[in-house]
């Protein structure tokens, strides 16, 4: 169920951004509650409350007092914002990276980038 | 008299349950004496004793082994189910009085039963014992005797059987103080004169006299006695796990 | 009403043995509490003080501020469920209904319908005698009384003992659902840190029957890290901390650390190369009390 790489709440927080993101959960859409997290991924409420905690603090999610969490209206962009500020040190820098370490020229590789563009524009 | 309803509940339980099975031990002791009466007279010859009265010995013996039982399944029941110690000492006393009653008037029951089978078949209900009663159809003196001695002999079995819980050396040191609380009781009632042989010269150095004063009394100490060793091994016994 | 448990200069000796050695901790608020430790540590000693199945040798063990041992008031909040065999061993001559009833008439947050609904699920046959049934099936009662009791403290000794793990994990699904139904203070003893440790809240650990930490759980994992990489890196990375372990495999490296890493340590880690996880608690459970091996 969870990979043993990070901590469980941040497996969630990132579970639940991968659906924002995705569009699987839409703006002011309520999400389960914490029991309810609790209950189908077999853990404490306090860890789900943790995970949650850290999204309302990241401006993914708000809480409705008595009602529930709910994502944010600017959450989908939010988070795009942020991924794309982080994009090139994530994605590109390591496949840069190990294009090196295995000899892949980096001309193949912007060529690659460049077929995958056309492509696209065709389609 | 009680007024917390978890609290009589576990009465109850304890004591109505133990006086309950009181009953069916008797009257299953009761049907057995009977059954071997039948079969003495059927293959061996005719009857010349009250069978009922032959079994009065194993009859405190049973009671005896009833209360060992008892204690030491009840104990740790209640206190595992949150009831204190001092409870289960408090419930456990008025449940040896109280199977103490019923059984005094269900043996007495047992002689009046028996002598109307006695009758029928035209058997002499003879006892042949020292004590209380001397003749079948006493029936109060029946029941007194077994009011008088029957706590001491199943208070015994209690705090014999919870002195071998706690370690088994505390219930072979207390077998000897069982012993001696039972040798009392029994001398007391089975003196001619109503009281202990042993117990009237320093009672007399102390200027009582014997009498049926005395021998109440001194089954009364001998209870009173039982309850206070019980209580001495059960006040902070703990519940034993694997491996304590 | 939230429960608080605490134990000052708690001790417990027994013939020639001490099995709690002047341990203090304070237990506030309900919520899941894995009580974890070594075989022998302590725990059944210290839950058997703490609810009243045993007097203390010293020291004070309370319960919502009153002293337990004994005490009427206090007593019927309490139920404590010792692990394996060992849990109805009081029940053995009795039927399963018969232990069933026993609970109910004596327990006050007795829930018969559930206690029904996890007899069923757990699939025990109520006309058997308790000695008939397996070492499983009897863990799997004891855990039945335990949360049927909803007693508002509630001690679960290693209670899955013999279960299998599908009868495990449906343990601890009903332990997590009740615990939030109906919110107590639910003390779970364990070894099987692994299982059970996702469920927790909070974490107490004891070894050689002393404390060893009283710790958030999910502040403990944050507590530990394992750094692995070249070996030179992590060597430079750990100088100055608690290493609890260190394996080296040719030219690299990794090393369990304990303590908190702050933000930029953990950034700095990243740019040298270096890769963090979290350290499963039964690690650090198994770092923390390896001492000399008993």
């Amino acid at each position: 169920m969870f990979d043993e790489h990070s901590p469980i709440y941040r497996q969630i927080a990132d579970a639940i951004r991968a659906d924002v993101l995705s569009g699987a959960l839409r703006e002011d859409e309520q999400i389960m509650s914490t029991n309810q997290y609790a209950a189908h991924y077999r853990i404490n409420p306090a860890t789900a409350a943790k995970a949650f905690q850290d999204l309302v603090d990241e401006g993914v999610l708000y809480k409705r007092r008595g009602l529930g969490m709910f994502v944010h209206p600017r959450a989908r962009e939010k988070l795009r914002d942020q991924h794309r500020a982080r994009f090139f040190s994530d994605v590109v820098d390591p496949m840069v990276t190990e294009a090196r370490a295995i000899g892949v020229s980096l001309d193949d590789v912007i060529a690659r980038v460049a077929e995958l563009r056309d492509g696209g524009e065709h389609r | 008299m009680i007024t917390d309803p978890i609290a009589r509940a576990a009465a109850r339980r304890f004591i109505g349950g133990c006086t309950l099975w009181a009953l069916v031990g008797v009257a299953a002791l009761f049907l057995f004496s009977l059954a071997v009466t039948t079969a003495v007279a059927t293959f061996a010859g005719p009857i010349e004793v009250s069978g009922w009265g032959e079994v009065s010995l194993p009859l405190k013996w049973g009671f005896l082994a009833f209360g060992a039982v008892m204690a030491v399944v009840t104990l740790p029941q209640h206190v595992a189910h949150g009831r204190t110690r001092r409870e289960f000492a408090v419930h456990q006393a008025v449940c040896v009085v109280a199977m103490a009653l019923v059984t005094g008037i269900a043996a007495a029951s047992a002689f009046a039963l028996e002598s109307l089978v006695y009758r029928v078949m035209d058997w002499p209900q003879e006892v042949s014992r020292t004590g209380l009663y001397t003749e079948a159809d006493q029936y109060a003196l029946v029941a007194l005797e077994h009011w008088l001695v029957l706590p001491t002999w199943i208070g015994v079995g209690v705090f014999v059987s919870l002195g071998f819980y706690r370690h088994i050396a505390l219930g072979a040191a207390l077998i000897p103080v069982g012993a001696v609380l039972v040798h009392v009781v029994e001398a007391a009632v089975k003196s001619v004169d109503f009281s202990a042989p042993y117990l009237a010269e320093p009672l007399a150095a102390l200027g009582v006299g014997s009498g049926p004063g005395v021998m109440v009394a001194s089954c009364l100490v001998g209870f009173l006695l039982a309850m206070v060793v019980t209580w001495a091994v059960v006040r902070d016994i703990p519940l034993r796990s694997r491996t304590h | 009403m939230s429960p608080t448990i605490s134990a000052e200069e708690l001790r417990l000796r027994y013939r020639n043995t001490t099995a709690v050695d002047g341990l203090t901790l304070t237990l506030d608020g309900p919520g899941i509490y894995g009580l974890i430790g070594r075989n022998g540590s302590g725990k059944t000693s210290l839950m058997s003080v703490l609810a009243g199945f045993r007097r203390a040798s010293g020291g004070r063990a309370r319960v919502n501020g009153q002293p337990v041992f004994e005490n009427p008031r206090i007593l019927p909040e309490i139920c404590l469920i010792r692990g394996g065999a060992d849990t109805v061993e009081h029940e053995l001559r009795n039927r399963v209904s018969d232990a069933l009833k026993l609970a109910a008439d004596l327990r006050p947050n007795w829930d018969a319908d559930y206690a029904d609904e996890l007899v069923s699920k757990f699939g025990i046959d109520r006309t058997k005698r308790v000695v008939q049934l397996s070492t499983g099936q009897r863990s799997a009662l004891a855990s039945i009384l335990g949360l049927a009791s909803r007693a508002p403290v509630t001690l679960l000794d290693e209670t899955y003992l013999g279960m299998d793990a599908p009868a495990r994990y449906a343990f601890y699904d009903e332990l997590l659902r009740d615990s939030m139904a109906h919110p107590r203070m639910l003390i779970v003893s364990s070894h099987l840190v692994d299982e059970v440790s996702p469920i927790l809240e909070r974490v107490v650990m004891i070894d050689q029957g002393r404390l060893l930490l009283h710790e958030d759980a999910e502040t403990l994992r944050a507590r530990g890290a394992t750094v692995s990489g070249p070996a030179d890196t992590v060597a430079d990375f750990v100088s100055g901390r608690t290493v609890l372990n260190e394996r080296r495999l040719g030219r690299s490296a990794s090393a369990v650390v304990y303590g908190e890493l702050a933000e930029a340590d953990r950034a700095h880690a990243r740019e040298s190369g270096l890769e963090l996880e979290p350290v499963p608690l039964q690690d650090l459970f198994v770092h923390l009390t390896k001492g000399e091996n008993r």
